[in-house]
């Protein structure tokens, strides 16, 4: 199969590097999603397709109505 | 003529790509290999665990035993469950996908939410339920918790999913109302509660053992309510939504926070201060938990949420690393005499019912049906996303229990039982607790009170002996696997109080967060009971709030101060009805997907749920009902206390191993208690299972009945079915992610 994958630039190295690169924007990826960090700007996003009338919330007022509806609503953790 | 996999796009608006792909056809021969490999692998590694007679096993037999077992369940058991029973349509609108609000229902990513439900539903349980069963020997635990899961558990969480997904992420109680009626909603409810406050009991005193006179342990966990209180102030007034930040800035400090462990505990006055006996320690949690249920949940319970969601993650893959690095052999036997003759110090009773008991949520866990049908749910983006998430995150699970029992039974067999066994039995001291180990009957090297001492020391404690509760075994465990890879016999302590303290979040994260939800089921119920009760519903009623606190807190505050104070050893006696209590909620969620099951009239396949809750129920009640009705003190609750109130009657002031008024008059309460709380759950249940068995027979005298599963709306978003995208979904992807390219290009044109 010829194509863009038939010459890489940097050889071997920079195939290596660029996986490593990769990795570590996957594990950055994972953790910031995990723990949070894009919920506001998905929120953002929603807010834009659904009711693009409205201004949205900064970020730290969206996290204190977050926390707050979290007062209200507790999850459970398990055992 | 090679049959090709035939690829059906599902499409459900003309104008939009397809919103899902379905794949039928015959399995390609190259993963046909794969899966025979990995299927000879587990049976080879089986083998080795089985029939080792005499050598010593090596610990990664049980990875390759567990991960092959795990991978050929999935691929076959899980999906027959899936085209059976649950029988996805992702041309279905979910309700995340419905209701999307960006807040509590959201379409998430089947990784993150994976995260987010393996986070929520991993706990202290699959790692001290497996330590304490590894009394019975290697195997008998190990069977259990990989094939019990595989059948059990993972069904169970699978399913309550699917029930809910389809059911707008109603929660497990008000299914229960909806598919069993009333009666059995309000039983399941009250079961519910009831269960609660023992596991938030029962875990703290795990706590509390792995604390007490433990200075080092007690400076590192108190400082991480300063840490988390610092976490909070930082998310809330100075860099708003900067959770990983925060989070790595959490763990550098948690991790300096047990390395001043080890130096405070030198000091005097760190001696002084932070050397606290059981007593102490349990008034304190009961304050801490009181504290974190009434403080806001951006000050206190939300930052210890990412620092524990953090530490599990990573404190799982390390020891799973660590034992594949440090290869330790297996130093207990596959099936120990304790196992046939029932006798064992750890845990009294027979193999059958109490080694299930004991093993819990390492296998099948009620209270995952609540986390299940909790948030998750309402986060699902497909319906065939709830095999990955439920059944995967159920399985992974197991394989942390599998990872405990590991730790367990690496550990000397003497020093384990001189670790394990109560006070009354060791006497507490080197010396005592080595003559008692030594007349065990274990076989290999007698341990000697130098040795004892010694292993103490090594890992910065004042001493092991009688340290029940699972949590210092599996610390001292931990701490012999990861220093042989990192570190040496010199990190042995920093790993020893690395392990306590994340085993001391886990917990202290279920104690607070069950204490809340706790809370607010108890204001609930006294708002639904109207009149001048109504204000309980109000959640922003400040007193209505601390009252309810106040009796949650109080309610398992007295269960932890009657174990702490038992001198029968409060492990001994409470572990079992943490056990028996989760494995009745198990009983209660799998009655309703087998009601919901019946109702379906999906006949054939009903054996799926019913099987595991038929051995559940026989488990179940047999324990239950040795623990009310058996003649033998050292298992039934009644009988115990029977003994106790003629030696007091008789006039005596010492019996067995209370040694003086006060302490019998303890074990007679404490054991009233126990008893009536095994008749309560007991009754609870049978009730809950009673209905449900009503409800069948009126379905199948019907000839199936109506379920509340909402009605369908057709999907319009696009998500894999697994966690790793086939080739015609990455095509299928492409398209949309060019659909959406476009769009935003007209956008910014207009």
């Amino acid at each position: 199969m010829t194509g863009p994958r038939a010459t890489a630039p940097g050889g071997p190295v920079g195939s290596v590097a660029r996986a490593v690169a990769r990795a570590a924007r996957a594990v950055h990826w994972y953790t910031t999603s995990l723990l949070g960090d894009r919920d506001y700007d998905r929120y953002v996003a929603q807010l834009a397709r659904v009711h693009p009338d409205v201004d949205p919330p900064s970020a730290a007022q969206y996290w204190r109505t977050r926390h707050a509806d979290a007062d209200a609503h507790p999850g459970a953790r398990c055992c | 003529m090679v049959a090709r996999t035939e690829v059906e796009h599902v499409r459900t608006d003309p104008d939009l790509p397809p919103v899902a792909v379905v794949e039928r056809g015959p399995v390609p021969p190259a993963r046909r290999a794969v899966l025979a490999a990995v299927a000879v692998l587990g049976a080879v590694a089986w083998s080795v665990l089985a029939l080792a007679r005499g050598e010593q096993v090596n610990a990664v037999w049980f990875v390759f035993a567990a991960v092959c077992t795990y991978v050929i369940g999935y691929r076959f058991y899980a999906r027959l469950v899936e085209s059976k029973i649950v029988r996805p349509r992702d041309d279905r609108a979910t309700p995340a996908e419905r209701y999307d609000n960006a807040k509590d229902f959201m379409p998430t990513d089947r990784r993150v939410l994976f995260g987010h439900h393996f986070a929520a539903i991993a706990g202290a349980g699959p790692l001290v339920g497996p330590v304490l069963a590894a009394q019975m020997g290697y195997l008998p635990g190990t069977v259990w918790i990989i094939v019990g899961c595989v059948l059990g558990g993972a069904v169970q969480d699978y399913l309550v999913l699917t029930l809910s997904v389809r059911r707008r992420g109603r929660s497990l109680g008000q299914m229960a109302r909806d598919e069993l009626g009333r009666f059995g909603g309000v039983a399941a409810m009250v079961a519910v509660f009831v269960i609660m406050i023992i596991l938030i009991a029962v875990l703290a005193l795990v706590v509390v053992n792995a604390l007490a006179a433990s200075p080092w342990g007690v400076f590192s966990i108190a400082m991480t309510i300063p840490i988390a209180l610092f976490m909070g102030a930082y998310l809330r007034f100075l860099r708003p939504g900067r959770v990983s930040e925060v989070t790595i800035i959490g763990v550098a400090l948690l991790l300096l926070a047990i390395v001043a462990g080890g130096w405070v505990a030198e000091t005097d006055w760190g001696q002084d201060w932070f050397t606290l006996s059981p007593v102490a320690l349990a008034w304190w949690l009961a304050a801490y938990g009181f504290a974190a249920s009434v403080l806001p949940v951006w000050l206190l319970l939300a930052p210890r949420d990412y620092l524990s969601t953090f530490m599990k993650v990573g404190t799982i893959v390390l020891l799973a690393v660590g034992i594949l690095v440090a290869r330790p052999e297996v130093q207990a036997p596959a099936v120990s005499s304790f196992a046939l003759r029932g006798d064992g110090p750890v845990f009294a009773g027979a193999l059958f019912p109490f080694l299930f008991i004991t093993i819990a949520c390492g296998a099948l866990s009620g209270f995952h049906s609540l986390i299940a049908s909790g948030t998750t749910p309402k986060l699902l983006e497909k319906e065939s996303q709830a095999k990955p998430i439920g059944y995967g995150g159920m399985l992974t699970e197991s394989f942390v229990a599998v990872m405990a029992l590991v730790t367990a039974v690496v550990i000397d067999q003497h020093l384990y039982f001189a670790m394990n066994a109560p006070a009354g039995a060791t006497g507490g001291t080197p010396e005592t607790a080595a003559a008692y180990v030594n007349g065990l009957g274990l076989g290999g090297t007698p341990i000697t009170p130098g040795e004892i001492e010694g292993a103490a020391q090594s890992v910065g404690e004042e001493s092991v002996v009688s340290r029940t509760g699972g949590a210092p075994t599996l610390a001292f465990g931990m701490s012999q696997v990861l220093s042989s890879v990192v570190g040496g016999s010199g990190l042995a302590a920093f790993w020893y109080h690395f392990a306590i303290m994340f085993e001391a979040l886990f917990i202290l994260t279920t104690v607070d967060a069950g204490t809340r939800v706790a809370r607010f089921m108890l204001s609930d119920s006294l708002g639904n009971v109207g009149g001048p009760l109504r204000r309980f519903r109000d959640p922003s009623w400040r007193v209505g709030a601390w009252v309810c606190s106040v009796v949650v807190v109080g309610a398992w505050g007295a269960i932890l101060l009657m174990g702490v104070t038992d001198p029968l050893g409060g492990i001994n006696t409470l572990f079992p009805l943490f056990g028996i209590a989760n494995q009745l909620l198990a009983a209660i969620a799998l009655t309703v997907v087998t009601v919901v099951v019946v109702k379906k009239r999906l006949y054939r396949w009903v054996w799926i749920p019913a099987v595991p809750l038929v051995w559940d129920l026989a488990v179940t009640m047999t324990a239950s009902y040795q623990k009310v009705f058996s003649a033998e003190p050292r298992i039934g609750y009644w009988a115990q206390h029977r003994a106790f109130q003629d030696a007091r009657a008789a006039g005596e002031t010492s019996f067995g191993v209370a040694t003086s008024t006060g302490e019998m008059d303890a074990v007679i309460r404490n054991t009233a208690v126990q008893g009536t709380l095994s008749i309560v759950f007991a009754v609870l249940v049978l009730v809950v299972v009673a209905v449900g068995a009503v409800v069948v027979v009126r379905s199948v005298r019907a000839g199936g009945l109506p379920t509340t599963e909402e009605p369908d709306e057709p999907s319009r978003i696009f998500a894999p079915r697994g966690m790793v995208p086939t080739a015609a979904e990455r095509e299928v992807q492409e398209l949309w992610d060019a659909r959406a390219r476009a769009r935003t290009g007209v956008e910014a044109r207009s």
